[in-house]
């Protein structure tokens, strides 16, 4: 930008944009292959994932800002109840029972954690962007939150 | 460059920017939250006039003008979240974007691509900063791939654009 030149010639002046290339060039397709093959990879990944713990305790988890606010063994919830949480817009209303879980309300805008629906398998999440709530089922294995203190009663 | 060359391209950038943001308004409009099926997935239409900007101004007044759209989202009653969102993503396609402009081999229509997948990249980030959990991360490969698709809808929109503005000499005026 600060040639000192000072010409006011716009043909001599450095051209600031790029070469004009409008038709599609191998470059493109290359592209575009590895996003595919990226895609792919994070896709296969997850599948991987998901059924390496699908035989184990289903949990529903909720957590808010990265903290686990509620965490139970699905089996637990031979009757369905209903978990409201306060979040910065008002409040959510989670209904859980141990065939699945589901977010019923939410204040949000988009709703797109209530549009999400039922949640039955480990892997399975709704998010709420913007109220920064993650509800999902989880794994629980070796993670039960009486795990650690029943080592530590054993330790005393 | 002299002063009346400096007030062309402030005079560019702003025209541009005004593009973009009534194309954003023109998108949320046509498209309402959440009525595509992957969260986060927008067409772009803003982007057009990213592109237009990166082809016929150039590189840095691109990033201004992607920058400056966030900012000016945020005014119109957008939210914080929104805001970081569209702010880090447009920054990272404008990486993509202004490098791959530079390679050879590559068109428009590669341009665009990129830009399109490191948006949803910064977006995907965001959303895990926000939520503090990888679980959303679950998204990005469906995200990618569509907004790729989205990208080259984009590019193809963008090349009329740029040839009239070239036929009608954009450069040329003064």
């Amino acid at each position: 930008m600060r040639n000192k030149d000072g010409q006011s010639n716009i043909s001599a002046k450095k051209r600031h944009y790029p070469e004009r290339r409008f038709k599609f060039a191998s470059g493109d397709v290359l592209i575009l292959l590895a996003v595919v093959i990226a895609s792919a990879i994070m896709l296969v990944g997850v599948l991987f994932y998901e059924q390496s713990v699908k035989s184990k305790t289903r949990y529903v988890q909720i957590s808010m800002d990265g903290q686990v606010l509620f965490k139970r063994d699905l089996s637990e919830f031979e009757e369905p109840m209903e978990y409201q949480l306060t979040v910065p817009e008002g409040m959510m209303v989670i209904y859980i029972s141990s065939e699945e879980v589901y977010v019923k309300e939410s204040p949000c805008e988009d709703k797109i954690c209530v549009k999400e629906g039922a949640l039955t398998h480990v892997g399975d999440g709704a998010v709420c962007l913007p109220n920064r709530v993650v509800v999902q089922i989880v794994a629980g294995e070796g993670e039960s939150q009486k795990g650690p203190q029943d080592v530590d009663a054993v330790a005393r | 460059m002299t002063r009346s060359d400096v007030a062309y391209r402030i005079t560019k950038m702003a025209m541009m920017l005004a593009l973009a943001l009534v194309l954003s308004i023109l998108e949320a409009w046509l498209l309402p939250k959440g009525i595509l099926p992957i969260p986060g997935l927008k067409l772009g239409l803003a982007n057009i006039a990213i592109l237009v900007t990166l082809y016929c101004v150039g590189k840095k007044e691109a990033l201004a003008v992607a920058v400056m759209r966030s900012v000016m989202l945020l005014f119109f009653g957008g939210n914080v979240i929104g805001f970081s969102f569209s702010l880090i993503g447009g920054i990272a396609a404008w990486c993509a974007m202004s490098l791959l402009s530079e390679a050879r081999h590559v068109s428009i229509f590669g341009v665009s691509f990129g830009g399109a997948a490191c948006h949803s990249l910064g977006q995907i980030l965001v959303a895990v900063l926000v939520t503090r959990t990888l679980y959303v991360v679950i998204y990005l490969p469906y995200l990618m791939l569509a907004s790729c698709a989205a990208g080259g809808v984009i590019a193809f929109l963008t090349i009329p654009v740029v040839k009239a503005l070239d036929h009608f000499g954009m450069e040329m005026i003064q």
